[in-house]
């Protein structure tokens, strides 16, 4: 059951990211790359940070790549992720767990 | 026996380009050595710490552009007008210095991620790779981006009294990253038997236990750390003064995926396992495809690798030591019990 409904929603994502950007085999490592950014970034088990951690690495990378450099654009993002693990290693919203 | 096993398969190598005239098997042992440089120096962080860094290829990546920067001199402006010149130093100093600052990155890495562990140490590492690779393709001023860094110079060695080597023709390069490996394959050795080795493993196989008995967690992992990409980082260096010409694609999820593969299905946690594996996964595709299409040479590859993980789920060596009977590798659990010992 599990397996089943992350494909069903990840193929969700994938239909609305269809029309917005161009299609290719390749897609979709970046984009899992991202998903597993946000989940961390979120904490994992937290539905709502999950949520939350999209919206914040979407903007970090949008206002990124708008001052400081298109080029840089996902390396907004990846400099985010480290810059949390580092302050708040369990991500930004996770019940507290023991992690380790 | 089994001491002299390593000499054997040494020897066996070094004669590889007296009976073998092909060019291009001659390029692919010599592109394979590179990669089981760097499968070895993965294999230290994932076999013996049990820690998975997916952005191994940063390491590798940074020991090239370092070594070929170095190597060619740059003129770069910082910000602010603040202008850094560098005259091209000698090819091997290039090499230390391919060396050096990746173990320095790697030291970076470690401290600061290996407060956090498992899954966010692979995170970590796979975001660190990314930003680099980003740095590598738009600071073109010092890398020239996606235009590609050329005419790296081949690595020399010039002695006081001897002359003047040019690590040209394949033969010579094949001799110097044979070289390179077994330096590798010693060094890594000495390491992991010593107790310094041994605290590692502890770590792996139960990390409470470990730190119960006084073992500093961070600083091994982070040795661990500094020691793989400083390997990483002479393999980078390597693979650039041997295809003389080095873009932002050294830095391709691909290439740590190559290490990864060729470090668990050769053995992780033995000392040959990545040598194994490497020199398996190096000729797949390059016997692949005298008799096969290209799509089918990867399908090869594939079906093969999940033959070997289906049915020699430890690897290969580990799976060769125990049909043999070839002398007790110090077993894990001994191991962990011995570093007990050590720190009681």
């Amino acid at each position: 059951m599990a397996p089943a409904s992350t494909g069903a929603l990840a193929a969700a994502a994938g239909a609305l990211l269809g029309p917005v950007y161009v299609i290719s085999p390749q897609m979709g490592n970046i984009a899992s790359l991202k998903a597993f950014a946000i989940v961390i970034l979120g904490g994992l088990g937290s539905i709502g940070g999950a949520t939350i951690g999209g919206f914040i690495l979407a903007f970090a990378e949008e206002m990124g790549a708008g001052y400081v450099s298109s080029g840089y654009r996902d390396a907004m993002g990846f400099l985010l992720i480290i810059a949390v693990l580092l302050f708040k290693p369990t991500g930004l919203f996770a019940r507290s767990e023991r992690i380790g | 026996m089994r001491r002299l096993l390593p000499w054997i398969a040494l020897l066996a190598l070094a004669s590889v380009p007296l009976w073998l005239k092909d060019p291009y098997l001659l390029n692919a042992f010599v592109t394979t050595g590179i990669f089981i440089v760097a499968a070895m120096s993965l294999n230290l962080l994932l076999g013996y710490t049990g820690q998975l860094s997916l952005g191994h290829v940063a390491f590798f990546g940074i020991g090239a552009y370092t070594s070929a920067l170095v190597s060619l001199g740059f003129d770069v402006e910082l910000v602010g007008g603040f202008r850094v010149i560098h005259e091209p130093w000698p090819v091997w100093l290039g090499f230390v210095m391919a060396i050096l600052v990746s173990g320095l990155c790697g030291y970076l890495v470690g401290k600061l991620s290996f407060r956090v562990r498992g899954a966010y140490f692979v995170i970590v590492t796979i975001s660190f790779a990314e930003v680099v690779r980003l740095v590598a393709l738009n600071w073109v001023e010092l890398t020239q981006g996606p235009l590609a860094l050329t005419s790296i110079p081949p690595m020399a060695l010039g002695l006081p009294g001897l002359g003047h080597f040019e690590f040209f023709s394949k033969q010579s390069n094949f001799y110097l990253v044979l070289g390179v490996v077994a330096f590798s394959y010693v060094i890594i050795g000495r390491l992991v038997n010593s107790r310094i080795g041994r605290a590692m493993v502890a770590l792996k196989e139960n990390e409470s236990l470990a730190v119960s008995v006084g073992i500093d967690v961070t600083r091994y992992l982070v040795l661990a750390a500094v020691v793989s990409a400083g390997i990483a980082g002479a393999a980078g260096s390597l693979y650039a003064h041997y295809l003389k010409i080095i873009d932002p694609d050294v830095f391709l999820f691909l290439y740590t995926v190559t290490m990864v593969i060729m470090v668990i299905t050769g053995g992780k946690g033995t000392l040959a396992g990545p040598i194994v594996g490497g020199l398996i996964f190096g000729f797949i595709p390059v016997i692949a495809r005298s008799f096969a299409a290209p799509e089918i040479q990867w399908i090869l590859y594939g079906l093969f690798m999940i033959l070997i993980v289906f049915v020699l789920p430890q690897g290969i060596v580990p799976a060769i030591e125990k049909w043999f009977g070839l002398g007790e590798e110090p077993g894990v659990p001994a191991a962990a019990d011995a570093t007990m010992q050590d720190a009681q």
